[in-house]
């Protein structure tokens, strides 16, 4: 939804600048001639006035419009909201005339225009709703909400001229009487089609920009809400106005059709505005500030340059060079300094929101840099500085498959954003994508903003979270392999005893077997040694296996434990207050008791052993102290570094406490679910 | 005797039957995992049953568990497990009620003792593995009370505790059936132990002092 939904029409008018400008000249024409004819119903100077400063407004907004989109007619449309109700007054002063002293050439014509005049009131409202807020209206097939105008309004104008009834001899107002020669069927016919026409126009224009409405996106639909209800209102008002003619209703016609055009006279305008200035279109707002900060700039160069060149000219005389040069470098001096500042303070009175938002995301970034805040954080920083709880900030990471998975601040796995979103790259890589809310998503102007100043933090925050996923990813691996590893001394365990062991005794047995049935001789004893020597096969065999893994480990810890403590040839007392634990947790356990119990006697000299098993929530401790010659240290890859590796693997720590002569105790922290 | 056999690997299960029918005992079944065990035990109600104690379908303790069923339901029924490795979790237990023996797989190998063995746990004695009397033995504490018995009485105690009786030591160390009853006097008294006339008293009373050095 980058692309703005009002840039896909050509529709060949590149100059917008130049049709509201001309549209703006013809306003103030019209506006003259209504001040200088001196009709018969001329209305009083404040009158005057306040049709002046009313049609100001649109004017301006119109060419504000113009000048941020010239390819747009918006701009042209929005002027003509003041343009043809003042032509048609224009006309109106004009026709006025024609019953004074001196009458304004063709002012019979004018004054029989005039008559038709009320049609002209309902274009500019029905164009702007055929074409706001830019242009796909205007296709082929719907061009003709516009050019149809021109059409109706010149037939209805002849069909009226042709009415007998305009005259004041039919009853109607324009002095004399309906051109001879013309039947007067031809006039009503022609009246009657204009009178379809400009219906369909109307009509067709608010269900033009009703079924925009429809098939917009939320960003489209907030934009043209307000200026859709008035235009729809237009045609209702209008359809409603006829009804009551034909009821006979004449004063309640006239009061519908006053009310009907005034909301859309009003509500338009107002409308546009709104979508302009609270729902980004165009992204006036920066223009607007930019407009308004460097006109106050220029007021206040201009006090500081007058002040100074009066001040010098007191003292250097009048008109000086000196003093001209003076005050052209305090200028200079106090332009840099001001702009800043001035800029900040329009910002936040033309574009509130976006100002602030922007400066509290460059206070994130501040606080970023002082390291007072993780950069994780940058979403809620940026939800807080747009006022949107729904936004979300998610990144990218490849997976092993090749294609992405998404992480939030806290590296948890989250769904990726919904549209609408904006992408955040760097050199061509996406770090970020943010998602918009609701708040957002109608705001894409001011979010773009904001997502400039917060690159810092985002860029910061995606490595961090990168390196941290990665480094659980390696610790994972890691975990796993020793799980396998432990896994795998099972599986041997099993195969030595299920497999050699039970082989060795069954040739054992039948040897045996075969043994009884000689009689005693060499042969005798020959198998007799051979008996033995299986023994001491099978017994070795048992040796091998207890290493591979301690058997007493399929009964628990506590039970390995007990078997180890059994097979030392000096006392160790054991205290356990655990149950089971996990098989591999266990085993790690176990590998750290009997490392550091072999460490203690074969190094230390130690006589007295004690081992402590116990648990403290999610963590299993396993300490093994002895009254040896201490002064044992972690060395990689020597015994007590494999132990630790072992144990970091596991997810745990290893901690050895050795002073010289004082013993050592060996103690480790494993993490266990529960 | 009539015996009952549960043993999974069929050439050792093969080789022990042959071995026993030729000592002249009677195989009245031969069972494959820890089901067929129980089973062939109610159906036959042998003399004596000797089963291994890692066994289908688990191949954890399925043996020693079926034991403990069995033991359970006929306290009587002469149990000797075979094992394939030295542990006491699952001995010690059963070995305090009598009748029961538990020995490494491979002295079936020896075969005089192990038919020795076979013949006291039928008679209501006990049999227990010297390997694992040495590590239950063992000396594991420095306020250990048998690091008060002199060489000889350890030994002595021992072999008590492999349930055999009093002439059966004396004949092994050469000596008197009276110094060995001084010996065992001596033990029981530097153990605080009260002197019992019943050889299976005094050796339940020897295991369950074991067991409670053995650290738990």
């Amino acid at each position: 939804m980058t692309a703005a939904p009002y840039e896909a029409e050509d529709i060949g008018m590149r100059s917008g600048r130049a049709a509201v400008a001309a549209v703006a000249a013809l306003g103030v024409a019209a506006f003259v001639v209504v001040c200088v004819a001196d009709g018969t119903d001329r209305p009083a100077g404040w009158v005057l006035a306040l049709i002046a400063l009313a049609a100001a407004i649109p004017v301006v907004l119109g060419l504000l419009l113009a000048w941020r989109r010239p390819d747009l007619m918006v701009g042209a449309l929005l002027a003509a909201f003041s343009t043809v109700p003042l032509a048609e007054f224009a006309v109106h002063a004009w026709g006025a005339t024609e019953t004074t002293a001196h009458p304004w050439p063709g002012a019979h014509v004018a004054a029989v225009i005039d008559v038709s005049g009320w049609m002209w009131f309902f274009l500019p409202p029905a164009a702007l709703a055929a074409v706001f807020p830019g242009g796909p209206v205007l296709s082929r097939r719907r061009r003709w909400l516009l050019f149809g105008w021109p059409v109706v309004l010149a037939a209805f104008a002849f069909g009226v001229a042709l009415d007998p009834s305009t005259y004041q001899e039919g009853g109607g107002t324009v002095p004399g009487r309906a051109p001879a020669g013309v039947p007067e069927a031809v006039g009503t016919a022609i009246g009657l089609l204009a009178l379809a026409g400009f219906a369909a126009l109307v009509i067709g224009s608010a269900a033009a920009v009703v079924a925009r409405y429809r098939h917009g996106d939320t960003r489209l639909r907030r934009q043209i809400r307000w200026l859709a209800l008035s235009a729809f209102l237009l045609p209702l008002a209008l359809l409603t106005t006829w009804f009551c003619y034909l009821l006979g209703a004449r004063s309640a016609a006239q009061a519908v059709v006053v009310a009907g055009l005034l909301v859309a006279y009003f509500g338009m305008p107002v409308g546009t505005a709104v979508a302009v200035l609270r729902h980004d279109l165009y992204d006036i707002d920066r223009l607007l500030s930019r407009t308004v900060s460097y006109t106050v700039l220029t007021a206040a160069l201009s006090v500081v340059f007058a002040t100074v060149v009066f001040t010098a000219g007191l003292v250097l005389g009048r008109g000086s060079a000196p003093a001209v040069a003076l005050a052209t470098l305090c200028c200079a001096v106090v332009f840099g300094r001001i702009r800043r500042r001035i800029q900040a303070v329009v910002d936040r009175r033309f574009d509130r929101a976006g100002g602030q938002a922007v400066a509290e995301v460059a206070g994130f970034v501040d606080a970023v840099r002082d390291g007072r805040v993780a950069p994780e954080q940058i979403e809620s920083a940026l939800r807080a500085s747009v006022g949107d709880p729904d936004l979300r900030v998610a990144y990218p990471l490849p997976n092993a498959e090749g294609g992405v998975f998404w992480l939030d601040g806290a590296g948890d796995r989250v769904p990726p954003p919904a549209e609408p979103s904006r992408e955040i790259r760097s050199g061509g890589r996406m770090l970020a994508v943010v998602g918009s809310g609701r708040r957002t998503a109608v705001r894409p102007a001011m979010l773009a903003a904001v997502l400039r100043e917060a690159h810092l933090p985002l860029e910061l925050a995606r490595s961090r979270i990168e390196v941290r996923s990665a480094l659980a990813e390696t610790e994972a691996s890691r975990a796993r392999l020793v799980r396998a590893g432990y896994e795998e001394r099972r599986r041997l365990e099993r195969d030595l005893h299920d497999g050699a062991q039970q082989r060795l005794v069954a040739v054992g047995l039948s040897l045996r077997l075969a043994q009884r049935q000689l009689a005693p001789g060499p042969a005798y004893a020959m198998l007799g040694d051979a008996v033995a020597a299986l023994q001491e096969a099978v017994a070795e065999l048992r040796r091998i296996s207890q290493g591979v893994r301690p058997s007493g480990l399929d009964d628990g810890l506590p039970a390995a434990l007990r078997t180890l403590v059994r097979a030392s040839p000096v006392p160790i007392e054991l205290r356990v207050t655990t149950d089971r634990v996990q098989d591999a947790v266990a085993t790690t356990a176990y590998y750290v008791a009997a490392e550091a119990v072999a460490n203690a006697l074969k190094h230390a000299g130690s006589q007295r052993l004690l081992i402590e098993v116990s648990r403290d929530g999610r963590t299993l401790s396993v300490s093994v102290s002895d009254d040896g010659c201490g002064g044992a240290s972690i060395v990689p890859g020597r015994g007590l570094g494999g132990l630790a590796d072992r144990v970091s693997a596991s997810g745990g720590t290893l901690h050895v406490l050795s002073q010289p002569g004082a013993g050592t105790t060996v103690k480790a922290l494993l993490p266990c679910a529960s | 005797m009539r015996i009952v056999i549960g043993e999974d690997s069929a050439i050792v299960r093969e080789g022990m039957a042959k071995l026993l029918v030729d000592a002249g005992h009677d195989i009245v079944a031969k069972a494959g995992d820890a089901e067929a065990v129980v089973a062939a035990v109610e159906r036959w109600d042998p003399d004596l049953l000797i089963t291994d104690i890692r066994m289908p379908p688990t191949m954890t303790d399925d043996g020693a568990r079926a034991a403990r069923t069995l033991r359970a339901q006929r306290p009587t029924l002469p149990i000797v497990l075979l094992s394939q490795h030295v542990e006491t979790t699952h001995s010690l237990e059963l070995v305090t009620t009598g009748s029961f023996g538990y020995l490494l797989k491979d002295r079936v190998l020896d075969v005089e003792d192990f038919l020795d063995a076979l013949t006291r746990v039928a008679a209501g004695g006990s049999a227990l593995d010297p390997e694992v009397v040495a590590s239950l033995v063992a000396p594991t504490r420095a306020t250990d009370p048998l690091a008060s018995l002199t060489e000889r009485e350890l030994e002595v105690l021992s072999l008590l505790a492999q349930g055999r009786s009093n002439a059966a030591i004396a004949r092994q160390l050469w000596t008197t059936r009276r110094t060995i009853e001084t010996h065992v006097r001596h033990v029981f008294a530097k153990l605080g132990l009260l002197d019992s006339d019943s050889d299976s008293r005094r050796v339940l009373a020897v295991l369950v002092y074991l067991r409670n050095r053995g650290g738990r």
